[in-house]
């Protein structure tokens, strides 16, 4: 399997599924592919947006530096929705195809990383991102495996922002052993990130314990799929017969987690998506009957953004006004200090949380053109709270629902990434 | 009419990078010190440059501010094409000092509050060859760091607001973290005159524009409520050629900025320990040392404060005056300070050093140089440092021997017989007639005193 | 929602198609509607958290570096001449 073998298979399967937004031709090296949010020097990095479009970054994201180091190279930069604003990879011009069913999206908002690692025969795995749940969301749609790190674990030099104190940089990989391979190089302090402070990952050895798994019941008591329910408990069961315990865990300020989520991302995304205004980088429009600098920012942007970065971008604006930012954003950031307490007490009980990773299987397209921007929000209410509380969290695939993956979600306290691969491969994943 | 007038300084330290990242400051070159983080590129992160920060908090410190122990910095977003990132990088609802005080002719001046944010690029206005108006864009100004320095609205009249400026200024300087000389200030001045709305005068850049653009806003505001009318609040710029100021855009709201915290940086936690570091090694405070130096060595205050200018000139003077007396030292470095101001050149830029200026005063104390040589020769000294001695013996400035003396008075005596006829005859002025006589023939490097007794034996016989 | 939709759209310099504001006009109520569920969250006494780890304190040393080439930093856009990056009039 050589390079070129890499990168054949990726033209081939780009041409079926359009997992790629840009595929690089590389000559060397172990092609990997990467999210179109991280920043690769010399090729096209757009974050899924119009409006970066012919943007080529004149530096490596500090993870492309790493993989670099240790020999990988850039196979493609993967489909995505607009800079991660939703949960099926349909908010963008290129939409990833799911190999099990071309009907049906691959999740977001890494769906091209997650449906080419299902669909590629040679790749081990691939560079995603998670601010809400990209990464465990189309995992669990692809049927492989999402691993998301303790928040500050991997650098976010390079990452184009979403929401600076959400984002985080992690692998979608076939296997567990693959992914926590990844985090070995990429992992750890980087002084280009003051919030990358965390500890380089190490490679656990085989899980000797047997853990308690924590099920929070605030989360199992929302509408989920009765075919996805089913997989889970079976997964539960699996758990048991490694003479795991499963239990009853509560984290009462579930309800208030996607507001609080929806509202500190979008404050910190409308700051974050300021800068692309046609000047530096980017598209832009001619200076010649462009107007003043308010007519030629509004035009470019209103030009070039898509639909749900705009209506984001407006509620982002909105809830920091400073007649409204106690009340929204303020509280928001309190209610993420109530769910890290939350979360702190449930694991005194457990030592891994576990739930569905999403309450359905991959819907279709059609299906996707009918819902309501609430309605697809509401789909991340399982996997924003660890999310937001910056834990380290890992789908792995269980069983099939309609035909379809379904995937268990593991969450681990934070800094205790090592612990979610000794449960991941003890899990058999 | 009810006058008050408040002051944001923006103050720029003295450092060798940026705030957020490690381009260097005051590049020359158009955009040639600029990286993805001070262009706002998509991904680029922001990291604080400790060295700021410690400059910042020294300031901090000299204007007797509180320093609490945590600080935030804030998102500002707006749009305007010299924001690298539509947003600044400020401090909004918790500033690293607060409660501050500077006394400026025995008024205590309060300070609010000092922030750290980054300056934006800068911006030239351009019109191409078909008369289309835009502007050109330098990011190397991009990401400067800038201390701001707020006041209330106390300052009594425009003198008082330029007074403050210059004493901030001066200050800044002693301590070392501001080049009064070549470094930059920009000022907002607020004014409202009686009962007209607060009206904000953005980026006037020295203190002699403030005190103008002051002047020129009172004369305006008094005249629109003269006419009964509350006037606009909005933001104005001054024109430094005219004097005037003029609308620039309306006062965005508060509102509009949607402040949030910085996500990207960790929250500023400063302890007491670092603190007391930074305190302990800050200077005598200038006022403080101004006192000493006027009871201590017996000079004037005016010379002490002028001593004052620069604070290497002061360490040099205390250092001179251990070997030399103090009172001509202090005489002596006003003549210093003249030559340099001559010359635009800074004290602590000139090389001149303590050994130099202690060989002179011995010349001139021991009168081997005349006051007038010493002025010659000092300017000399301090363009281009060197020893005393052999300078002035170079220029020709040493005084005469006793003997070399004595060869002029002979000549003067030969030259002037009636002068010596005069003096014979009891005639006082003839007697310094023939003393200036000698001295021109000296070129003014007769010693005085030789020449008189000469004189007085050569006459006597 | 308490702000018009065209104020919101000129403070975030957003030109929106008429479709766009109606849309917007009618949805971002009922988003913000759902997000005031935070205002019973029992929030008395907590905290805000910025950030969902504790940072520790990290400074850089105050040392000039050399970042972008000049050719680099003006790469990704036409708009530029003599060295300079160009931009729309400011008034």
């Amino acid at each position: 399997m050589s390079t070129a073998d890499i990168v054949q298979e990726a033209q081939e399967l780009n041409k079926k599924f359009s997992f790629f937004i840009t595929l690089a031709d590389p000559k060397d090296g172990i092609p990997v592919a990467v999210k179109d949010n991280i920043c690769t020097q010399g090729i096209q990095t757009t974050a899924g947006s119009k409006i970066l479009q012919g943007y080529v970054p004149p530096f490596d994201a500090t993870v492309i530096s790493r993989l670099k180091a240790k020999g990988y190279s850039v196979l493609g930069k993967t489909a995505m929705d607009e800079f991660g604003f939703g949960t099926f990879s349909a908010n963008t011009s290129v939409i990833p195809k799911n190999p099990h069913d071309p009907k049906r999206c691959c999740g977001g908002s890494s769906g091209g990383s997650a449906g080419y690692i299902a669909a590629s025969k040679h790749a081990r795995f691939a560079l995603a991102q998670s601010t809400g749940g990209s990464i465990s969301a189309p995992a669990a749609f692809c049927g492989v495996v999402g691993f998301t790190p303790t928040y500050g674990r991997v650098s976010r030099y390079g990452l184009v922002d979403y929401a600076n104190s959400l984002d985080k940089i992690g692998v979608i990989a076939k296997t567990v052993r693959d992914a926590a391979e990844a985090m070995g190089i990429i992992a750890g302090k980087d002084e280009h990130d003051e919030t990358c402070q965390g500890e380089p990952f190490t490679i656990p050895a085989k899980l000797a314990k047997k853990l308690t798994i924590g099920v929070p019941k605030e989360w199992l008591a929302q509408k989920i799929d009765p075919e996805v329910r089913k997989q889970f408990d079976a997964a539960l069961e699996q758990c048991k017969k490694l003479g795991w315990t499963v239990k009853d865990v509560s984290i009462p300020s579930t309800d208030y987690a996607l507001s609080a989520y929806y509202v500190i991302a979008l404050a910190e995304a409308s700051t974050n998506l300021a800068k692309y205004c046609g000047l530096r980088y980017g598209a832009t429009i001619q200076l010649e009957g462009g107007g003043d600098y308010t007519a030629f920012f509004s035009k470019v942007r209103g030009e070039f953004f898509g639909q749900e970065a705009k209506r984001r971008i407006l509620l982002g604006t909105y809830v920091r006004m400073a007649g409204y930012r106690d009340k929204y954003y303020g509280q928001a950031l309190k209610v993420r200090q109530l769910l890290l307490n939350d979360f702190a007490k449930a694991f005194r009980g457990c030592d891994i949380i576990a739930a569905p990773t999403m309450p359905i299987i991959a819907p279709t397209f059609d299906d996707i053109a009918k819902l309501s921007p609430l309605e697809e929000y509401a789909m991340d209410t399982l996997t924003v709270p660890a999310n937001l509380a910056g834990l380290p969290h890992l789908s792995v695939p269980c069983g099939r629902a309609k035909g379809m993956p379904v995937g268990l979600h593991f969450i681990a306290p934070q800094g205790k990434d090592e612990l979610l691969v000794q449960a991941g491969e003890a899990y058999g994943a | 009419m009810a006058l008050k007038i408040g002051l944001e300084v923006h103050l720029q330290p003295r450092t060798q990078s940026k705030l957020f990242c490690s381009c260097a400051v005051n590049a020359e070159q158009p955009n040639t010190a600029v990286c993805p983080t001070c262009l706002g590129m998509p991904g680029a992160k922001p990291r604080l440059n400790r060295g700021a920060f410690d400059a910042a908090l020294k300031l901090a410190l000299a204007l007797n501010c509180a320093i609490p122990p945590k600080s935030i910095f804030a998102r500002k977003t707006y749009f305007y094409p010299d924001l690298a990132k539509d947003f600044q990088i400020t401090q909004f609802e918790q500033p690293f000092a607060m409660d501050g005080k500077l006394t400026v002719k025995e008024k205590v001046i309060p300070i609010t509050r000092i922030q750290l944010e980054e300056d934006p690029a800068s911006l030239k206005h351009a019109r191409s060859k078909d008369g289309m108006d835009y502007v050109q864009i330098d990011y190397n100004r991009s990401g400067t760091p800038l201390c701001e320095i707020v006041t209330p609205p106390v300052f009594g009249s425009p003198e008082e607001a330029r007074q403050f400026l210059e004493e901030l200024m001066r200050l800044a300087d002693y301590i070392g973290v501001f080049d009064a000389q070549a470094g930059k200030i920009r000022a907002d001045v607020n004014v409202s005159v009686d009962k007209h709305v607060r009206v904000e005068v953005k980026n006037v850049t020295s203190f002699r524009d403030v005190e103008r653009a002051a002047q020129f806003e009172i004369i305006r505001q008094e005249s629109v409520v003269a006419r009964g009318e509350p006037g606009e609040q909005e933001t104005r710029s001054f024109d430094a050629k005219t004097g005037t100021t003029d609308t620039m855009r309306t006062k965005e709201t508060e509102e509009e900025y949607g402040q949030i915290p910085e996500p990207d940086l960790v929250p500023l936690t400063i302890t007491e320990k670092e603190v007391n570091v930074i305190a302990a090694a800050m200077p005598e405070p200038p006022h403080q040392r101004i006192a000493r130096f006027v009871k201590q060595y017996a000079i004037t205050q005016e010379q002490a404060e002028s001593l004052m200018s620069e604070r290497a000139l002061a360490d040099q003077f205390e250092d001179v005056a251990k070997s030399a007396d103090a009172k001509l030292a202090a005489t002596w470095y006003a003549y210093v300070q003249k030559v340099l101001n001559f010359n635009s050149m800074r004290f602590d830029r000139s090389g001149l050093e303590a050994g130099h200026v202690a060989e002179f005063l011995k010349l001139i104390a021991g009168n081997e140089v005349s006051k007038r040589g010493g002025e010659l020769l000092l300017r000399e000294l301090v363009v281009k440092p060197q020893p005393a001695r052999s300078l002035a013996q170079k220029l020709g400035l040493l005084a005469l021997s006793r003997d070399e003396t004595g060869k002029l008075v002979e000549q003067a005596l030969r030259d002037n017989p009636q002068a010596v006829a005069d003096v014979k005859a009891g005639k006082e002025k003839a007697l310094q007639f023939l003393v200036g006589q000698v001295i021109r023939l000296s070129r003014g490097r007769a010693k005085e005193q030789d020449v008189l007794a000469l004189l007085k034996k050569a006459l006597d016989q | 929602m308490n702000e018009p939709i065209d104020k919101l759209a000129r403070i975030a310099r957003l030109n929106l198609t008429k479709e766009e504001r109606e849309l917007f006009a009618k949805q971002l109520g009922s988003i913000l509607e759902a997000f005031s569920i935070l205002a019973k969250a029992p929030t008395k006494g907590v905290e805000p958290a910025l950030h969902p780890v504790a940072l520790q304190p990290v400074r850089r040393e105050d040392k000039a570096k050399p970042g972008l080439k000049h050719e680099q930093a003006l790469a990704n856009t036409q708009h530029k001449e003599e060295g300079f990056f160009k931009g729309p009039k400011v008034k």
